[in-house]
């Protein structure tokens, strides 16, 4: 991009001055907001982490006794377990099934655009949405359980949401439900720029379609795989509503995440400390995923 | 993307084993597809027939639709003040947040397109960066500066605390859009005596209208999902109708059917809205951004 002032007529001087200012006019006022809010916000969180805080803000410091509780804490222990467990399998499904879709309608397919739009309507839906309607299909007492044994099929159990051990799943089948068209439309939007070229000269080379998408196809989609993944890892570690929606942390708090223990400790508990702590550690968590992405973004754009 | 879908190459069919293979194939993928596709129905399905039947119906037997058709459920949420004033006040924050949050982006988004300044890829990415911290992260200190302020369970506080997420994204989406328009465009204007305002607003907005509409729909789109926060900021008179959903499951007795309802009328705006910019996403995408 050249500078475009220097492409006008030298008759406006004040013109040029005006536009050469202009772009840092116009950002400063997001920059400086984004500096007080964010920053200033994560460094209040940050400060009340290392309080002693419990119903409302204090300022005393205790050092890293609320981290120390925290990782004491069962349910905490709970939590980050639960989102491993979530966080892999969501990520692994979401993207095998987002490139299996992709490459399908990669293919000449009759309203194609069609089956797009439609594939994409989840992610327009309120994860609250998703939850409660997850929820009743997923009840043994109103959902698919009591359809089969109502259509005959009575020894078939499926009760996954009220199983403590297995509730967890159920979290990870709404969120595959929601995202995965997202995230093949991603990899449909890589797919369409790799080169024919090179396609049709490995296919007269004799490459099976087998070898020809694993050879050439996947690894030409790393960057798409990139940026699937910091997507949905950070959406992971966010996830907050479907959880609330779909099993409200229980059985118990079977499938409790970091974001659903961090509103419980802050604003039903009054661990205003705990909570601050847990959220700081869900903030690095989110740090560590996306600050070598966006490292190795940049230097590849230099 | 139907532009990208007729320029661009396609994985070439097999050539040596003729139309058979192929009809398998094209078979076997729209199996896939079908399957795929009632997986996406089938939770929304569950939702509209319950919303069509009365309690009982739900909880003693299964039936594929409403024997009984009733639209009671409806009726309730529309009737009752603390159903419907949960849509009321959604739609009230979320339209706050895109007009704002368009408002700071354009500007923003033209500036990053047109000017080449020092550190603006590395400004830009990190606008982009803090919509991924956690709302988490931000809802305690939200909370205690809206209750010092007087701002706490109004609709501007819940407005503003979306922006923070949505103007980075609308920079981000607006600007991609912006780069596709030439910048002799912007030349001929000052020549031809445009002042700045006057050609940004009756000449650039229209042609970067598709760009605006993608912006306001994921503006809108997560406002309108946002969840955290909104709940956060809200108690009584800005509550939206996500937080008076799960409320109403928390008690004893559910009344299926009614949040059935509620959920379905969430639902609706969504649909709409995607309807209206279903191509644009598509050429946003097209774009690699979105």
């Amino acid at each position: 991009m050249t500078d475009i002032s220097r492409t006008e007529p030298a008759s406006r001087p004040f013109g040029d001055r005006f536009r050469d200012a202009l772009p840092k006019l116009v950002l400063s006022p997001s920059v400086a907001m984004v500096a007080i809010f964010v920053y200033g916000f994560i460094a209040f969180t940050l400060y009340l982490s290392f309080s002693d805080s419990r119903v409302l803000p204090s300022y005393n410091l205790v050092g890293w006794k609320n981290y120390e509780f925290l990782f004491r804490i069962r349910a905490w222990d709970t939590a980050v377990t639960n989102l491993v467990i979530f966080g892999t399998l969501y990520i692994a499904i979401c993207c095998a099934l987002g490139l299996l879709l992709a490459i399908l309608l990669d293919q000449k397919i009759r309203a194609e655009g069609f089956i797009r739009t439609v594939y994409l309507y989840p992610m327009a839906l309120s994860f609250i949405v998703t939850g409660v309607a997850w929820k009743w299909f997923l009840d043994p007492g109103i959902g698919l359980e009591a359809v089969m044994r109502g259509w005959g099929w009575e020894s078939f159990r499926f009760d996954w949401i009220k199983d403590s051990d297995m509730a967890i799943y159920t979290i990870v089948i709404a969120a595959v439900w929601q995202t995965s068209g997202f995230v093949m439309a991603m990899f449909l939007a890589g797919l369409r720029g790799i080169d024919g070229e090179i396609l049709k000269a490995a296919q007269i080379d004799g490459a099976s379609t087998f070898s020809l998408y694993r050879r050439i196809v996947i690894p030409q989609l790393r960057p798409a795989f990139m940026s699937a993944f910091v997507v949905l890892a950070h959406m992971a570690i966010k996830s907050y509503d479907l959880v609330v929606a779909l099993t409200g942390g229980g059985p118990g708090n079977a499938t409790e995440v970091p974001a659903t223990f961090m509103y419980s400790y802050t604003f039903t508990r009054n661990q205003m400390g705990i909570g601050a702590a847990s959220a700081v550690i869900m903030l690095m968590t989110i740090a560590a995923i996306i600050v070598p992405y966006l490292w190795s973004e940049l230097r590849e754009k230099k | 993307m139907s532009d990208a879908t007729t320029t661009t190459p396609r994985i070439p069919e097999d050539l040596t084993a003729g139309g058979t293979r192929r009809r398998v194939k094209v078979r076997g993928s729209v199996v896939v597809m079908t399957l795929y596709l009632l997986f996406l129905m089938l939770p929304i399905y569950w939702l509209l027939n319950m919303s069509l039947k009365t309690n009982t119906e739900i909880l003693n037997s299964f039936t594929l639709w409403p024997s009984d058709l009733t639209l009671a459920n409806y009726r309730t949420i529309l009737t009752d003040p603390s159903w419907y004033m949960g849509y009321v006040n959604s739609i009230i924050y979320v339209t706050m947040n895109t007009v704002i949050s368009l408002a700071v982006a354009l500007p923003a988004a033209y500036a990053f397109s047109r000017y080449s300044f020092l550190g603006d890829k590395h400004l830009f990415f990190w606008l982009l960066t803090n919509r991924m911290a956690p709302p988490a992260v931000f809802a305690l200190p939200f909370f205690q500066l809206y209750s010092s302020v007087g701002l706490f369970d109004t609709h501007i506080a819940v407005a503003l605390a979306h922006t923070l997420f949505n103007v980075p994204l609308a920079v981000w989406i607006l600007e991609g859009f912006m780069r596709g328009v030439p910048k002799e465009i912007d030349e001929t204007a000052y020549i031809d005596g445009y002042s700045f305002g006057k050609f940004f607003v009756k000449i650039f907005m229209p042609l970067i209208a598709s760009g605006i509409g993608v912006a306001a729909f994921f503006c809108f789109m997560f406002s309108w999902v946002e969840l955290l926060l909104s709940r956060t900021l809200t108690s009584v008179d800005a509550k939206p109708i996500a937080a008076i959903m799960t409320r109403t499951q928390g008690a004893s007795g559910i009344d299926w059917g009614v949040l059935a309802a509620a959920g379905i009328l969430t639902i609706l705006p969504g649909a709409l809205v995607i309807y209206f910019v279903r191509n644009y996403i598509a050429k946003g995408f097209a774009l690699g951004r979105v």
